[in-house]
């Protein structure tokens, strides 16, 4: 049973047994579709010919700024370009790639110059390198970070959330490629401080430090509090109390070393395939533009799924049509039969909703606002402030939809406003 | 590309477990031993006045429902909470159809007008507690002596030679003829519900741990009462005393832990909590000290029902005054 | 209003019955517009109070109105409140030298401080102060009128019941009731009284203008 804490709220782990199989490579789908958007978010047009054949890791399209790149995730033929309606892009152009077996790619280190930071952020821009947490592209994350004045990356191994286990499963496999990518992202941000974040029970915290003992210094590691949503206490070390906290994915840090050393741009993502309907549920390796019924069939379906979800129980996208392509920012996929969702009545007032939100604020005065469409005054309840971790949907014992109604609010401020006049003449 | 084989829900897609009907299980729990602990002192005639006010609200919230032609909302319990309490503070001589009238008032005047299950405004035990109070007030506060340890007879009247409980005794001033040992334990005249008060804090206990009624209402509420009852004693035994026979006496332990909590009615926010508390705490010793009736409790719960969302707004802006006036200027 | 059936009335004609239907029936002054509460409340508990309080507040609205109908214009702004409170007030105080000597003196006690309250009542300040100023004489006149037969309907029906309930008589003569609320004098029984037909008020409304096909939300 779940417990209400004052931070966040503990939610029993369903990520076994996932979490305890190694990461492996999905076989390639016989199409890709990849959307053509660069690393820094501006659309690209395709330089590639119909009906060409594209090697892989090779630039298929350019937006014609100097960072603006899309890279082949597989060797094939390129067959054309279509808009695909996807839930977290929109409708974005596709290239559609036809697969072809290749032998396995051989990569040649390229020497480690030490780079400066400029370099390196130039770098991530060209490479594509998205990070995962919150879609944003990495390089943007760090130039941001050069800025602040005492800042501590960390990169996120936590899995908050119920079902993910990619995070772990990556620094296990590739702990100290991930921490030398950090190393290199705290280059770039400027900052001697950086940490790899971890929740993990003692046994395996054990086991991750006794393999990775050459690698990684051990004071790297910091143990997130285990709730959701995540939140790490530097309070113990004293030099870092008054940080700013910029949270890194760690698959973001491993591509970032790739593409340092290895010169190689960030093609494939590490997703955890898990639910009621899958037998074999597993964290999979899969190439960018893969459609989530490839991965659901290498995973098998023992039951035809009723609702698949892109990200994690909690504020995960139910997708309708199993065409979806895998973009940067995926990292766990759900196909579920039995979704509880308790039967909604009216609210009845526990306040667990405002007890359990971390960011201090009233979902069910905002809900009960948008209800009776009382929107004056409606920003002195700071809905801005919400960061849709769904947390108060969650603990709901009515079974509403809380998170979407504060959401709403958040987004829409100015449109509502907008509808009805200026808010004060009501 | 565009069809579709998924169903479309919305995040969550995780649950907890509780639902409304878990809270109000958990009161019913709560309430169980009162109702047999009055049975000990005085027979089977409580706890069928008891079934009584529950029946009746049952019904009287299924008919309800059919006049607004809504869907059922007796399954999530709150009705069968709002007769059992109604149930649980008439005296044990009252006559069988004082519970009825008073659960059908509260569901069908005070419930159902307002918007049913999770809209009322004011708690409905308490107003119709209020309104049989008002209308018939010769069957109140009349409570039959529970050392006899003859149970009472299963008729509509009784007729059993009536003592004065401690609350009016309160009332009329003077030393107080109950030791504390014995209020404690139960063993004077009161309100069916009311009187256990060892029993009545073990379930306090118990439904703090479950969670269900929250620790920011209950006790700045009994703070408040204890200190007014310090400052101002009614009795001539010091103010240890008085605070000891004021929270014993009447209703106000009992409303303290099941009416005031009531999820519906009260502030959600902690700090609205705190306020709700202190100001029902104020008005119920004012009710007793100025008011017509030896126990005010549910007049004033009505009253603190007021200014219940007044409280809990006033209380959020109070904490996020500065992010509000940031917000204002830009 | 069906808008096949009624065609535009001519300009008085059509107020006037405009006026009737709504102030006593749809927007009933009192269940619907609520001016005029307090009376009900504390003095509305016998029936012959409430048929008393009704003529006074006729006595006072009428002439009141035609006075603010026909004159009100012309007078400036700031001397129309005093003058219409200060002429219901001496028509107050000669009805209420009737009612003392004339009628019944335990009437007037047991109306004690209502019956000087219904100069300055809000109906008196709204319909004839505010409403009857920008009218035509009938329509003012129509008005007064039928703003206190509302009145009196809504107070008639509420202290009819209430001393069924609280004494067990009606007009003073004695009913075989054994079911005695003694308490329905009090004024929360009057607010539910009068919540509850509100609420019928709305509902009746709601079915005559489904009834005409459609209302012009």
């Amino acid at each position: 049973m779940s417990k209400l804490t004052k931070t966040g709220i503990k939610i029993p782990s369903l990520k076994q047994p996932a979490d305890q199989r190694p990461v492996v490579d999905i076989p390639l789908p016989s199409r890709l579709f990849v959307p053509l958007i660069a690393g820094d978010g501006g659309a690209c047009q395709l330089i590639a010919n119909e009906n060409e054949t594209v090697q892989k890791c090779a630039v298929i399209a350019t937006s014609g700024t100097a960072n603006g790149f899309v890279y082949s995730p597989a060797s094939g033929v390129l067959e054309g370009r279509q808009t695909v309606f996807h839930p977290l892009l929109g409708n974005v152009p596709c290239a559609i790639i036809k697969c072809a077996k290749t032998k396995a790619d051989t990569r040649k280190k390229v020497p480690l110059a030490s780079l400066s930071s400029e370099e390196i952020i130039n770098l991530a821009f060209k490479k594509g390198i998205i990070d995962e947490l919150d879609g944003q592209p990495l390089a943007k994350k760090l130039s941001a970070c050069r800025k602040s004045k005492n800042p501590v990356l960390i990169a996120d191994g936590s899995d908050s959330e119920p079902y993910s286990s990619s995070s772990w499963a990556v620094i296990n496999q590739w702990g100290g490629l991930v921490y030398k990518g950090l190393k290199l992202a705290a280059i770039a941000a400027g900052t001697k401080n950086y940490k790899i974040g971890v929740t993990l029970d003692k046994n395996r915290f054990a086991g991750l430090l006794e393999k990775y003992r050459q690698a990684i210094n051990p004071s790297v590691f910091i143990k997130a509090d285990g709730k959701y949503p995540a939140s790490y206490d530097l309070g113990n070390l004293k030099h870092l109390k008054k940080a700013d906290i910029c949270r890194l994915g760690v698959q973001a840090c491993l591509a970032l070393y790739e593409a340092v050393a290895f010169n190689r741009p960030q093609i494939d993502c590490v997703v955890t395939v898990t639910g009621d309907c899958v037998s074999n549920p597993r964290n999979v390796r899969a190439p960018f533009g893969t459609p989530v019924e490839h991965l659901l069939n290498f995973c098998g379906l023992s039951d035809p799924p009723e609702y698949v979800i892109i990200g994690d129980a909690m504020t995960g996208l139910a997708i309708q049509s199993p065409d979806i392509p895998i973009v940067p920012g995926i990292t766990c996929l759900i196909a579920m039969k039995n979704r509880v969702q308790p039967p909604a009545h009216p609210c009845i007032g526990c306040g667990r909703c405002a007890a359990a939100c971390h960011a201090k604020l009233l979902p069910y005065e905002i809900m009960r606002r948008l209800d009776n469409m009382q929107y004056e005054r409606l920003d002195y309840l700071l809905p801005e402030e919400c960061d849709g971790c769904g947390v108060c949907s969650y603990v709901c014992p009515s079974g509403l939809d809380v998170a979407d109604k504060v959401l709403e609010a958040r987004d829409s401020l100015g449109n509502i406003f907008m509808k009805w006049g200026v808010g004060d003449e009501l | 590309m565009s069809y579709k084989k998924y169903k479309f829900a919305r995040a969550p897609h995780l649950r907890h477990s509780d639902k409304p009907s878990t809270m109000c299980a958990d009161v019913l729990v709560a309430l169980t031993p009162l109702c047999i602990f009055s049975a000990v002192y005085y027979g089977l005639r409580p706890v069928l006045l008891v079934l009584t006010g529950l029946g009746s609200a049952v019904l009287c919230e299924t008919i309800g429902c059919l006049i607004m032609r809504r869907k059922p909302t007796v399954p999530d319990g709150s009705a069968a909470v709002t007769g059992a309490i109604i149930g649980l503070l008439v005296s044990p001589i009252s006559p069988y159809w004082v519970p009825a009238a008073g659960a059908a008032f509260a569901i069908l005047v005070v419930k159902m007008p307002m918007g049913g299950s999770g809209r009322n405004v004011f708690n409905p035990a308490a107003a119709g507690l209020s309104a049989v109070t008002l209308c018939f007030p010769g069957f109140f506060f009349r409570y039959p002596d529970p050392g006899t340890g003859l149970p009472l007879p299963l008729s509509n009247t009784v007729n059993v030679a009536v003592v004065p409980s401690p609350a009016s005794q309160l009332a009329s001033g003077g030393q107080t003829l109950y030791s504390p040992i014995t209020l404690l334990l139960g063993g004077f005249p009161g309100p069916i519900g009311a009187t256990a008060i060892i029993i009545l804090i073990a379930c306090a206990l118990y439904l703090l741990i479950r969670r269900t009624i929250s620790p920011h209402i209950t006790l700045p509420y009994l703070a408040v009462c204890a200190a007014l009852a310090c400052l101002f004693p009614r009795v001539t035994s010091g103010a240890a005393g008085s605070v000891m026979v004021e929270l014993c006496s009447g209703y106000l332990l009992f409303c303290g832990i099941f009416i005031l909590n009531d999820p519906v009615t009260a502030p959600r926010h902690w700090l609205g909590r705190i306020g709700y508390g202190v100001l029902a705490g104020v008005l119920v010793m004012l009710t007793r000290y100025f008011g017509r009736f030896e126990e005010g409790a549910c007049f004033a719960v009505l009253l603190a029902n007021a200014f219940a969302t007044t409280l809990d707004r006033l209380g959020w802006y109070a904490l996020n005054l500065r992010s509000i006036r940031r917000r204002r200027q830009s | 209003m069906d808008k096949t059936k009624d065609r535009p009335l001519s300009g008085t004609v059509g107020e006037v019955k405009t006026t009737f239907i709504d102030t006593l029936f749809t927007k009933n002054i009192v269940l619907v517009q609520a001016i005029g509460i307090s009376p009900i409340l504390a003095a509305g508990v016998t029936l012959k109070n409430g048929v008393v309080l009704t003529l006074c507040t006729a006595a006072v609205l009428i002439p009141a109105s035609l006075f603010m109908s026909l004159l009100g214009e012309r007078l400036p702004a700031w001397v129309r409140a005093p003058i219409y409170t200060v002429g219901a007030a001496a028509i107050m105080l000669a009805a209420a030298v009737f009612i003392d000597r004339i009628i019944s003196h335990e009437l007037y006690a047991a109306l004690y401080v209502f019956l000087p309250l219904t100069a300055v009542n809000t109906l008196v300040s709204y319909r004839a102060g505010g409403f009857s100023m920008s009218q035509k004489p009938v329509v003012a006149l129509t008005d007064a009128v039928v703003s206190s037969l509302g009145f009196g309907l809504v107070i008639c029906i509420v202290s009819g019941l209430r001393e069924i309930a609280a004494y067990g008589t009606l007009w003073e003569k004695p009913l075989n009731f054994s079911v005695v609320l003694s308490e329905a004098a009090l004024p929360y029984a009057a607010f539910l009284l009068l919540g509850f037909m509100a609420a019928f008020l709305q509902w009746l409304n709601s079915v005559i203008d489904k009834r005409r096909g459609g209302s012009e939300i």
